[in-house]
């Protein structure tokens, strides 16, 4: 979509590739993403790991999250546990090696959480990085969403 | 390239690390059947107490397993036909083995079986199959339960809790519905017969030629001569600390009636299916020091009835010693109504981990 932008020079077309320039430094953030669907923001080597916002929608209803015990250790694309959703049980994977320093108790109460707000409320594990490189290997928001559209047309 | 298979075992924990194995290790889509002898098995994420009468099951000599897909409780027996779907991830659907079956038998049958919206197959107003699902990185299944010719009356007796005890739980729960045997329709059915149906339907869907052997069978009766992987997914499956202690936490409460008082009591329990809190509502027959020296030795232990048996057996050395009568009942009403390692073992050739004789 074309968009216009006033500037000194008064209204001119904005170039497409900038406009994915913008939306690439708006919203990635620090958020990067696993070929598995899971995302993780990292601040000061702590790591907040969630599922994408693609995954929870094709769950559908959330209805359990299993999740791991503090003080675990895990490696880069081990499973740590799995979410529930009306009979599918569908594994979780780390992104990175890290030990779990805290898993959200609110999914306990009310995993639907994970429908409402993958990306936020919806967290599941926070992890303590242990190699930070690792993240060099991940996705960023544009390239993981980019890859879910490839597979909706299959 | 699609491949057939109908296990030779009749073992729960065999054809579920089975299922596991070719889901892990292989590429191919998979179309799986197996019967399970006399058994209930559990949802991922169930709490046993709540769904399975295990008093029942143990007297009666059904195995307990869990599962690592989701969904509810279901009783298996050699009247019951299982089918799995094994693909790659990217072509799993949540329908497309139900509509196949559906086609088998309304095409070779004649039984005008539905879809429901919860993806259940029925015969009208009853359930004859229930499915569930799993999903891991780059593969998937969908599993369903057949019901052709299976023990009604004990699918009824072990699915539901049992009166002694009173759970609560985050655990899954599940949906209860009428159920009927696909011979309730039509006598002369043989799960084999199904089998080639489904197993034709699936390959005329799939290839343009039909093989005419239609499904095979894979031997997995000698677990450790087939591969370490599957040898090493059925000691997990049947574990104890699989089967009672990855399901989540619960509050296991327990109504003790004896013929000189009562006993009131919840215990709380972690995932692992250890013992961290136990409190006691209301006791009659028992001083209030003893219940308390009662809860402190319980809390730590492994919630299973030998276990807990032992422990109340010790109290009676010292401090419970002029109640040695009544400790000695609690101790086996415990055994008598929680999972014993006896139990345990003479399902399914268990493999006990020594903690859990703690």
């Amino acid at each position: 979509m074309l968009r216009y932008t006033l500037c000194s020079k008064g209204w001119s077309l904005r170039h497409p590739s900038r406009i994915l320039q913008t939306y690439r430094n708006f919203s990635s953030g620090n958020r990067k993403y696993a070929t598995t669907h899971e995302w993780i923001k990292v601040e000061d080597n702590v790591g907040t790991v969630g599922i994408s916002k693609h995954a929870a929608e094709e769950l559908g209803e959330v209805v359990y999250v299993d999740l791991p015990e503090k003080g675990l250790d895990l490696e880069a694309k081990s499973t740590f546990g799995a979410v529930e959703s009306v009979k599918a049980a569908s594994d979780v994977y780390s992104p990175v090696s890290g030990q779990v320093l805290d898993i959200n108790s609110k999914l306990q109460e009310d995993p639907s959480l994970i429908n409402k707000d993958s990306l936020g409320e919806g967290w599941l594990i926070k992890l303590k990085i242990q190699n930070p490189k690792e993240l060099d290997q991940l996705m960023d928001e544009v390239a993981y969403l980019e890859t879910t559209q490839e597979k909706s047309s299959h | 390239m699609c491949l057939c298979y109908f296990t030779t075992s009749r073992n729960v924990f065999k054809n579920l690390a089975t299922e596991e194995f070719f889901l892990k290790c292989f590429e191919n889509n998979i179309l799986l059947f197996y019967c399970n002898s006399a058994s209930v098995v559990v949802g991922r994420n169930q709490n046993i107490f709540k769904e399975v009468n295990v008093e029942f099951c143990g007297s009666n000599g059904l195995c307990i397993a869990r599962r690592r897909s989701g969904g509810g409780c279901v009783y298996h027996d050699l009247g019951n036909l299982n089918v799995s779907l094994i693909t790659t991830r990217r072509k799993f659907s949540k329908t497309r083995l139900l509509e196949c079956i559906q086609s088998a038998l309304q095409k070779d049958f004649h039984i005008p079986v539905h879809i429901s919206e919860r993806n259940d197959l029925r015969l009208f107003d009853r359930k004859v199959a229930g499915s569930a699902y799993r999903i891991t990185a780059e593969r998937a299944y969908h599993h369903t339960t057949l019901l052709v010719q299976a023990d009604l009356w004990r699918l009824e007796e072990a699915l539901h809790c049992s009166e002694k005890f009173t759970v609560e739980t985050k655990a899954t729960e599940s949906i209860r519905s009428k159920v009927c045997n696909l011979t309730e329709y039509k006598r002369s059915l043989h799960i084999m017969d199904i089998c080639r149906a489904i197993s034709k339907e699936w390959y005329s869907q799939s290839l343009k030629v039909v093989p005419e052997q239609g499904f095979m069978l894979f031997d997995n009766d000698d677990i450790g001569r087939l591969s370490s992987q599957i040898e090493k997914e059925y000691k997990q499956l049947n574990s104890v600390q699989w089967i009672w202690g990855e399901g989540p936490a619960y509050s296991l409460r327990c109504h003790l009636l004896f013929r000189w008082g009562f006993i009131d009591m919840s215990l709380r329990v972690e995932k692992g299916n250890r013992i961290i809190g136990v409190d006691m509502h209301s006791a009659s027959g028992i001083p209030f020091h003893l219940r308390e020296s009662m809860t402190q030795a319980m809390i730590g232990l492994n919630c299973l009835g030998n276990v807990l048996r032992d422990r109340i057996i010790e109290l009676t050395k010292n401090e419970g010693k002029n109640y040695g009568e009544q400790f000695q009942e609690i101790a086996t009403w415990f055994l008598s109504n929680l999972p014993t390692l006896g139990n345990i073992e003479r399902a399914g050739n268990i493999n006990i981990q020594n903690e859990y004789r703690r």
